[in-house]
């Protein structure tokens, strides 16, 4: 046990003991991984756990939390979402009690098993922009300072990108794993069957990669959670990244860095 | 029969009064280069462009109303958002993103839509068939 | 399963040899999803749909030219889909068998298009109320109700002040002929005031506006004036029992009035006021009054008015002189401003058209300086102001008029002469009188002894310094808009340029209309403007609000429209409306109908469709490119 853990811990445990908030959403163990947790008893609060393999975005559960009083805790591409979830009007500021903690980079699952590791270093958390959540009522600082591990993933080209599509299961877990997915009638999960179908159709899988990309161009906060959750390690946050880019150099817009920005929808620019 | 590309062009209201005056004047392009008309250049979402290229479009061309032709400026500005946008996504994915592009034609520029079709096709017929669903298939 | 009807047009059978028009049918009539396919020679032809039948046939694809000139043929128009097989394929291929094999991809695709369209809900035949608001009586509020009333429509003028009139009113004499202002004014005020279209609605203002182009419901305040308009006959008697003294709006506050007052001479409508702020309530003109027209107890009424165009007049205000404080407006008595110069000089004004100082001394020598407020990019705005070289010029042949030995300066920067007969009646009579033009700002205005004024300056054209003394200097004010106007376009939901004057629609198009449709602008509220100016756009907006009123109904454009169920409120159409079109509201949004002019920028933005526009989305478009790339 860190000491990071025993005070993310203890201000759980006296939000729930004050009542300031109704639940806590957080991380527990779970096998020799970790999952998400809702707590909402003070002696419960012993189940959160904080480590390395908390890679996933806890803030995708906030808007179905929305008009309840919940405090979450927060990684630094958590509380980058939580920021675009409030410029987004899809979740309130103010009923939500946003526990930061200090992160120095997560470990994605590996999902083919070859290297016989359980999980290794996400390379997406090498271009984190902010380590620590830009909006945060509590701060837990790490154990341990420095910049995440070197990750071991292979750099992708250009070129590699449709045989990587072509791998797509069209499972919708980076949809789902995604707080800023929140469309009712998604584009890409066969609402427009005349877009993207239900059934796995290969080429369509061209069409379903890039509407999601252009959904989240400007967006995206490069949490990482759709690569770690796709099955077929699909490394999506690269894509989306190269997007934002174009959003930096247009707009000098950065998501998730500050409240009260508008979604820039590809927009109509006052002086523009 | 030796490859022709297969060409989408989005035209809206105006810009189609261009290219019917191109035809008017004796233009002739392949048959692969089929327009659709829109009202408005701003309507065109860009996963439709998507779409075309993946049903086996080898290029798509967007004939929009110059932003200053425009009783206002904006439908055009974001169209142009949008094109640059995706065309900076079609590059990181390996799709050469001059395949995609604006031209800026105004209701009486039939002659300039002649002209920009066929240097178009020619670098278009230069960078050869995209395929983009052959290529899903063969890798999945 | 949805059959369409194909309808070929052979266009007088001239496509004939371009289009294998058999093929064609041949492939058509083999497809499920076809009804029936009909192949005409003239679809232009005056009866050529009902001839076919065609009228009421439901889902239609026609091939034929392009299409404007065949969509009025069509009972249901959004139901038909027009593919060009003539200008962009038959004239535009090599060779007929090329021309045939477009031809089927293009119809495929209106096809797969046509199965997907839908009617949109009607939005032809609104009501329209013929009545229009005019908010604001100066001469290009009067002038615009003026017109519309003589073209038979009620017209309403909303004025803030107990009289129309405006700023005109005030002015002893226009440029450049150097007319008798409220001479010229008056009798258009009268028959304002007479005509039995206009009702004027004085001391009143807009609080409140809701509806559309056609249909706007408008709340009125009306603030209390304390004399019963129907009983007041004007015949002053209260005036001269009243005990108050007040400043004087209209004599741009050099001459107090009793604290019941009536505005000026020629006002209309011609009653007697009370401005509370200074009555003390001692009841004795109520006693003096033989109508009994005084009620001290008089409270802000409400009047809801329907109309079906609204037209802003109201007006800009003047730049404040003492926000340049090296002026010392305010502080010198003898440092004034160009509308305080303009009662001054005025017969009816508070020193009887004698060209005195406060101080009481006559004002021999007089400096003008230009451009204060306009042209900068201080505290002022940063266009030229428009009427202040003229109006200066005017005011300094003024003054000459009345005192032939007077001296009279101006400070200019650029010395604008444009209009009609500025160049001559202006600028070359005032160089034949002796009035000296100094191209300089200057930097300040000091006192010296006996009240008179040094102006310090650089004369930009010889390069040297110098100062000058004079008895008056007076300020040419720049124009600014005024904050209640500002608020006003924010209740209407029409937008503000940059310096806050009125935007129009579009500056060579649309210059009298705004965002809003039904809206309409005119005067120096819309920007710097003179009389003429402001008159010529008065009657501009009066012909397009007769124009409006003139249709027998009112179809407005296609507008978006959101789904309420599916939008989520995420914002992302907002900012790509450039009509500023699209509102928050509660947790969703909605387009204003009158605003969105029907680009569709919106609906390509939201990520789930969840806005609609005629039959341009997604669900119509991407079946038509699929079946037009399949072969």
């Amino acid at each position: 046990m860190s000491r990071a853990e025993d005070e993310l811990r203890s201000i759980a445990r006296s939000l729930l003991e004050n009542r300031v908030v109704e639940l806590v959403l957080g991380y527990e163990r779970y096998g020799r991984s970790v999952r998400p947790c809702f707590v909402s008893k003070p002696e419960e609060a012993g189940r959160l756990v904080w480590s390395p393999e908390c890679w996933f975005n806890l803030a995708k559960y906030l808007r179905s939390l929305r008009g309840r009083r919940v405090g979450v805790v927060a990684k630094g591409c958590d509380g980058r979402s939580i920021v675009e979830l409030v410029n987004e009007n899809q979740v309130d500021r103010g009923s939500i009690i946003v526990i930061a903690v200090e992160c120095t980079g997560v470990n994605r699952p590996v999902k083919y098993g070859s290297t016989g590791a359980a999980s290794i270093p996400a390379e997406y958390c090498g271009r984190c922009v902010s380590r620590v959540s830009p909006v945060a009522d509590y701060l837990v600082k790490a154990d341990v300072q420095g910049p995440p591990e070197e990750s071991p993933g292979a750099t992708v080209h250009a070129s590699d990108w449709l045989s990587l599509f072509a791998k797509c299961l069209k499972c919708s877990a980076c949809v789902k794993a995604c707080p800023l997915c929140y469309c009712t009638e998604c584009s890409i999960e066969g609402f427009k069957p005349d877009l993207v179908h239900r059934l796995r159709d290969s080429k369509e899988l061209f069409t379903f990669h890039l509407t999601r990309a252009l959904h989240m161009a400007g967006r995206c906060v490069e949490c990482g959670a759709c690569e770690s959750a796709c099955p077929v390690e699909i490394p999506l946050t690269r894509l989306y990244h190269e997007l934002n880019e174009w959003f930096r150099e247009n707009y000098s817009y950065v998501p998730g860095s500050r409240i009260g920005e508008a979604p820039p929808a590809l927009v109509f620019k006052e002086d523009g | 029969m030796a490859w022709k590309p297969r060409v989408i062009v989005f035209t809206c209201w105006c810009s189609s009064s261009g290219v019917d005056q191109a035809g008017f004047e004796g233009f002739t392009y392949p048959p692969n280069v089929s327009t659709i008309r829109v009202p408005c250049s701003a309507i065109i979402n860009p996963s439709l462009i998507v779409k075309a290229f993946e049903k086996g479009a080898d290029a798509v061309l967007v004939t929009a109303c110059r932003p200053s032709e425009l009783r206002s400026v904006a439908p055009s500005r974001i169209t142009e958002a949008r094109v640059s946008l995706l065309r900076r996504l079609l590059k990181t994915i390996g799709v050469e993103e001059d395949r995609l592009r604006i031209l800026w034609i105004s209701s009486n520029e039939g002659g300039l839509f002649s002209r920009e079709v066929s240097r178009i096709l020619g670098e278009v017929e230069r960078l050869g068939p995209l395929n983009i669903g052959g290529r899903m298939v063969e890798q999945g | 399963m949805r059959r369409v009807t194909v309808v070929l047009c052979t266009c007088c059978s001239t496509l004939l040899e371009k289009i294998d028009f058999d093929r064609l049918r041949s492939v058509f009539s083999s497809s499920p999803l076809v009804r029936r396919v009909l192949i005409t020679d003239s679809l232009c032809e005056k009866n050529a749909c009902e001839n076919l039948g065609l009228k009421d046939d439901g889902r239609i694809v026609v091939a034929a030219c392009s299409s404007r000139l065949l969509e009025a043929a069509f009972g249901k128009p959004s139901l038909v889909e027009f593919v060009n097989i003539r200008e962009q394929c038959a004239w535009a291929c090599g060779s007929r068998e090329e021309a045939t094999l477009k031809a089927i991809r293009l119809v495929k695709g209106g096809v797969q298009k046509a199965l997907r369209v839908s009617q949109p809900p009607g939005v032809e035949g609104l009501k329209i109320t013929r009545e229009a608001l005019v908010i604001g009586g100066g001469i290009a509020g009067v002038r615009c109700a003026l017109d519309i009333a003589d073209a038979g429509y009620r017209v309403y003028i909303v004025e803030k002040e107990p009289s129309i009139g405006g700023v005109m009113a005030q002015l002893d004499k226009t440029f450049p002929t150097l007319d008798c202002s409220i001479c010229v004014e008056g009798p258009l005020l009268s028959e304002a005031g007479r005509n039995k279209n206009i009702t004027i609605i004085p001391n009143a203002e807009v609080v409140e506006v809701k509806g559309r182009v056609g249909d706007f419901k408008v709340r009125v305040r009306v603030n209390p004036t304390y004399v019963d308009p129907d009983k007041c006959n004007g015949c002053g008697e209260c005036v001269n029992v009243c005990p108050v003294y007040q400043p004087n709006k209209y004599d741009a506050d050099l001459k107090p009035v009793k604290a019941i007052y009536c505005p000026f001479a020629q006002a209309v409508p011609l009653k007697y006021v009370i401005n509370m702020d200074h009555c003390v309530e001692c009841g004795l003109c109520m006693k003096a009054c033989t109508r009994a027209a005084i009620n001290l107890g008089d409270e802000p009424k409400n009047v809801e008015l329907n109309v079906g165009a609204i037209v802003v007049a109201v007006g800009s205000d003047l730049f404040d002189p003492r926000l340049k404080p090296e002026y010392h407006y305010g502080e010198y008595e003898n440092v004034i401003t160009n509308m305080e110069f303009e009662r001054i000089i005025c017969a009816s004004g508070p020193t009887g058209g004698v060209l005195l100082r406060r101080d009481g001394k006559p004002a021999k020598r007089v400096a003008f300086i230009q451009c204060v407020g306009s042209r900068e990019s201080g505290p002022g705005i940063e266009e030229c102001s428009y009427y202040c070289c003229a109006a200066s010029m005017k005011e300094a042949r003024l003054i000459l008029e009345h005192d032939r030995e007077a001296r009279v300066f101006i400070f200019y920067n650029e010395l604008r002469a444009f209009g009609k007969g500025w160049e001559d009646l202006l600028y070359r009579r005032c160089l034949e009188e002796g009035v000296v033009f100094i191209r300089s700002r200057p930097s300040e205005i000091r006192r010296i002894g006996n009240g008179s004024l040094q102006i310090v300056y650089e004369d930009t054209l010889t390069g040297r310094r110098g100062e000058l003394e004079v008895d008056m200097v007076v300020l040419a004010l720049g124009f600014k808009p005024s904050w209640r106007m500002v608020e006003l376009a924010r209740r209407l939901g029409v937008t503000v340029d940059k310096h806050g004057f009125i935007q129009e629609a579009h500056a060579k198009m649309k210059p009298l209309e705004t965002r809003v449709r039904g809206v309409f602008v005119a005067g120096t509220c819309h920007g710097p403007r003179d009389i003429v100016e402001s008159a010529v756009e008065g009657s501009g907006a009066a012909a397009l609000v007769t124009s409006l009123f003139r249709r027998s109904s009112l179809r407005l454009p296609e507008a978006a429209e959101v789904s309420a169920e599916k939008c989520t409120g995420c914002g992302r159409c907002l900012s790509s409306c450039e009509y500023r079109a699209i509102v928050r509201e509660g947790d969703k949004v909605r387009v204003l109908e009158s605003v969105c002019n029907g680009c569709g920028a919106c609906l390509a933005t939201c990520p789930q469709e969840a806005i609609t526009l005629g039959n341009w989305g997604l669900e119509q478009l991407a079946p038509q490119v699929s079946a037009m790339l399949e072969d």
